[in-house]
């Protein structure tokens, strides 16, 4: 007992610092440090093969990233896929969320199978598609599918017009049943009470869903609007896996952009100065659909 | 209470220590010079010869020298060269790398590899091809030395061909024009199989199809290497575009070609390297195939794709002249009579072509000549890792049906622009 309290007094005891150790070193050194050292590259001139000529240029980074009309098209894509992909994502996810939330004899099953996907790491799903999106009737799966209903073969993935939308598809597919989960997990916190009380009053389906279930689920949709937006902004796999940002840059995202200037072609520098232009873009639109949804209630 | 914490700092900084302190230690105990290789894997048959050729060295210098290798899985090339960046930044090159033959530029621009010159003899680089030599030198120094060559002709399925009453050409100075390739593509084209595979891996089309920009009077960039304005930009380059995007839209060339459809019979022709022809003998020995040569321009005039992986010392190598006599010892004539058949690849150097009496016959022989006669090694500039993908896309791009013009003007800017930024003085 004694100990403890000196423990209290001495603010500059070490436990408490040792307990944190861990952690802090670990998020140090993996995030903290190179977020640092990337706002300061972003002001370098810095080829990763030169380390030695690394050279002081101001905002020169900056200038000609926002000149640079692949940077604004990188941009354009990554708002473009994350507008189509979020409303998608969180009506399906809330679609089978529904479905699943049945009690059905084997309802088990299908909530394993929409779930699945995600166990799946999204470079082997990314492999997968691209033979299922391939663009000749006999070898590509959907192509084949749509030549027997007696449909005109479609590009998908080597077209500009077709690329990035079937990238949401398939991502819709990959992680929808992982937000179904989360949106299942919500629905089942809802009072049945309050379900009975409407049977009561005599509520149809319809009114129950718009007066009960989405109100009660409020939060959840702001949790999952938030990640899947985050997510969406962050896309970079499937475009590196399966099209490497084409064609005509078409799924070119912004991290796409980063990590084909800083790993494919070097420039530390110039990638660094683009990350930090993408954090304050994806800082400011959590901001922004954070305050729309404190702004509704 | 103290004490115990105290212990546990002491435990937690005694583990953080332990992980850091792992690296590697030269060690030069009783006399012996380590040596560390880094190099991307490949095939099962590359593999092998590796491991028995370092088995060979290390066996011949027990007590002077021992080496040994550290792989990378390749990842489209791309995963080896991370690995290279981040030891340049991080200090830890090991003493030799292999380098793909159009990297030796940005590598030797970069100083991170260092010439051979005063350590190679005279007659072992009077003895390397042309091509290879090319290949290895940057700025009139020679930098690395090449394991094994490479070349791109045409194979045909000989009953095919036949059938449509088509001959291929059997010397070099017949080889077919742009146009009559086409024609024959067009010919060969059927509903039962394409006219030709060919490739649209955006990796592999800068080596696969820029010397036809030279056979048409252009290049992908300036010989200096620092601009590819007026060179990437022209109407020489807008009319190779143009005559690769034909066969694609003409649907004589599948578009997502896969890997096997030239072996199935499903593609009457395949355009691709001499890499093919052991897979083709150990796994088709039933298709009746041949090979012809890379297609000329309509002025007859050749060039044809070169180069392959070559192995260099770095300016970390901590005895450049122990690392040299690996370097010499995985690339001399002897190595090659074991390393080319091996990898399946052709022989870089004139003394081991001669003695490599398989190379002397079909099917390689056409390789072998084109080798020769007209090998166009890729452009050597710094801004290769940039020149290379952007040139991929562009022609990817303009096959799915973008505006060559716009999309050489864009790639121009991208290319020169990185110049400016990192290699301009």
């Amino acid at each position: 007992m004694k100990n403890a309290i000196s423990l209290k007094r001495n603010c500059f005891d070490i436990v408490p610092y040792l307990f944190i150790a861990p952690a802090l070193l670990v998020l140090a050194s993996f995030i903290i440090l190179p977020v640092i050292m990337a706002v300061r590259y972003s002001f370098y001139n810095f080829n990763m093969l030169r380390p030695d000529r690394i050279s002081l240029i101001g905002v020169e980074n900056y200038k000609n990233i926002i000149t640079d009309d692949l940077f604004l098209t990188a941009i354009g894509n990554t708002f473009r896929y994350a507008f189509i992909l979020v409303p998608i994502e969180v009506v399906v996810a809330f679609g089978l969320a529904l479905l699943v939330n049945n009690s059905i004899r084997g309802i088990s099953i299908y909530r394993i199978a929409y779930f699945s996907p995600m166990l799946t790491s999204m470079t082997v799903v990314s492999i997968l598609w691209t033979f299922i999106y391939n663009p000749t009737p006999g070898q590509g799966l959907l192509n084949s599918f749509l030549a027997n209903i007696g449909l005109a073969p479609c590009p998908f993935l080597r077209s500009a017009d077709t690329a990035l939308n079937s990238i949401v598809a398939m991502s819709v597919w990959q992680s929808a049943g992982n937000y179904m989960m989360i949106f299942l997990a919500g629905l089942q916190g809802v009072s049945t009470e309050l379900y009975e009380a409407a049977d009561i009053d005599g509520a149809g389906w319809w009114r129950k869903m718009r007066s009960i279930t989405i109100p009660s689920l409020h939060n959840v949709f702001v949790f999952i609007v938030l990640m899947t937006t985050i997510a969406a902004m962050k896309m970079f796999t499937q475009s590196f896996v399966m099209t490497q940002g084409g064609p005509d840059n078409s799924t070119m995202t912004i991290v796409y952009y980063v990590y084909q200037q800083g790993l494919q072609f070097r420039n530390i520098g110039y990638a660094s100065a683009a990350s930090v232009i993408f954090f304050f873009i994806v800082l400011l639109l959590s901001t922004a659909i954070k305050k729309f949804v404190d702004s509704e209630r | 209470m103290r004490k115990k914490s105290a212990l546990l700092l002491v435990l937690l900084l005694a583990g953080i220590a332990a992980i850091f302190a792992s690296g590697s230690e030269e060690s030069t105990e009783s006399g012996v010079k380590n040596l560390t290789v880094w190099r991307p894997q490949n095939t099962a048959e590359i593999e092998g010869w590796w491991s028995e050729m370092l088995e060979g060295f290390n066996e011949k210098y027990a007590g002077t020298y021992h080496v040994e290798q550290v792989t990378f899985p390749k990842g489209g090339s791309q995963g080896y060269e991370d690995k290279i960046n981040t030891a340049v930044i991080a200090g830890s090159l090991p003493d030799l790398i292999l380098v793909d033959g159009p990297a030796v530029a940005t590598y030797a621009e970069a100083g991170i590899i260092i010439p051979m010159d005063e350590m190679i003899t005279e007659e072992s680089k009077a003895d390397l091809l042309d091509s290879t030599l090319k290949q290895g030198s940057y700025d009139g120094k020679l930098y690395t030395l090449p394991l094994w060559e490479s070349s791109v002709a045409i194979y045909y399925n000989k009953d095919i061909l036949a059938e449509a009453g088509i001959t291929v050409p059997e010397r070099l100075e017949d080889a077919w024009t742009w146009d009559e390739f086409y024609e024959v593509v067009k010919a060969l084209t059927t509903s039962e199989h394409y006219g030709c595979t060919m490739h649209t891996n955006s990796g592999q089309i800068t080596y696969y199809y820029s010397p036809m920009l030279v056979q048409n009077g252009t290049d992908l960039i300036s010989a200096d290497g620092s601009t590819t304005k007026g060179y990437l930009d022209t109407e020489e380059t807008v009319e190779f575009l143009t005559w690769l995007k034909r066969l694609y839209d003409e649907k004589l060339v599948n578009i997502e070609p896969t890997p096997t459809e030239f072996f199935d019979g499903k593609s009457a022709m395949l355009f691709s390297t001499c890499y093919q022809i052991a897979t083709l003998q150990s796994t088709y020995p039933d298709l009746n195939w041949g090979v012809t040569y890379y297609p000329v321009s309509n002025d007859h005039v050749a060039g044809t794709p070169t180069g392959s992986w070559t192995i260099g010392i770095t300016n970390k190598a901590s005895d450049p002249e122990a690392a040299f006599v690996f370097a010499d010892y995985m690339t001399n004539t002897e190595a090659n009579m074991t390393g080319c058949p091996a990898s399946g690849y052709l022989p870089p150097r004139k003394s081991s072509s001669e003695a490599l009496t398989q190379y002397q016959e079909e099917p390689y022989k056409k390789f072998m000549e084109q080798l020769a006669e007209t090998g166009v090694p890729r452009p050597r500039t710094p801004v290769w890792t940039v020149l290379n993908p952007t040139f991929g896309s562009v022609v990817t791009d303009v096959i799915m049906g973008a505006d060559p013009y716009e999309k050489l003007a864009e790639a121009v800017e991208k290319i020169d622009s990185d110049y400016q930024m990192n290699y301009a003085d």
